[in-house]
């Protein structure tokens, strides 16, 4: 129960200073004018990823694979090599 | 437009609860819960700078680390079955396979 009351401490301790340096920190304002070639619609998004960042995305296609067959040999049912 | 501080402030709401529950938990499930939540504050982060600079990358960014997130429960949630085979349990406090 101590333990608790201490991670919640800590927890809290640590939100105070995200919290105080996040408000605290004077950020500078971009104007932000809505153009007709916005940077944050999907279809820029989209063309980022196949662009720009394409090594990245396939990279993460290898990733996602070696993940896949880790996930799937490490949750295999060993009995089946007992029957086979 | 909402200021850039609530977004961080959200962020830092959810990176604390997500690291009290770490610190507190004793089921391997709830861990795999809160890291999800940490991992999505940093995803809030990113998408938050990206609007507030005018810049795509950022968008681009968490995107990829939404797949990561993906792989990272698949293998995290392969280790618990292995475990609970192992053990037929998932108290975190009890396996001590990988401490000193």
């Amino acid at each position: 129960m101590i333990s608790k009351i201490l991670n919640a401490v800590v927890a809290l301790l640590f939100f105070a200073v995200v919290a105080m340096s996040a408000v605290g920190t004077d950020w500078f304002s971009t104007p932000l004018t809505l153009v007709e070639n916005d940077s944050s619609g999907i279809v820029h998004i989209g063309t980022m990823i196949f662009t720009t960042y394409v090594v990245a995305f396939e990279v993460l296609a290898l990733v996602l694979l070696a993940a896949l067959i880790g996930g799937i040999y490490l949750a295999k049912e060993d009995e089946e090599e007992v029957t086979a | 437009m909402i200021p850039l501080q609530y977004y961080l402030l959200l962020a830092g709401i959810l990176f604390a609860i997500g690291a009290y529950g770490i610190m507190t938990l004793s089921n391997g499930i709830r861990l795999l819960m809160c890291v999800e939540l940490m991992l999505n504050s940093a995803n809030i982060n990113l998408v938050a700078f990206s609007t507030h600079i005018n810049d795509a990358s950022g968008q681009v960014f968490a995107l990829f680390s939404i797949a990561l997130a993906a792989a990272e429960a698949a293998v995290g949630f392969a280790i618990i079955l292995m475990v609970y085979r192992l053990r037929a349990e998932i108290d975190i406090e009890n396996v001590n396979l990988l401490r000193w």
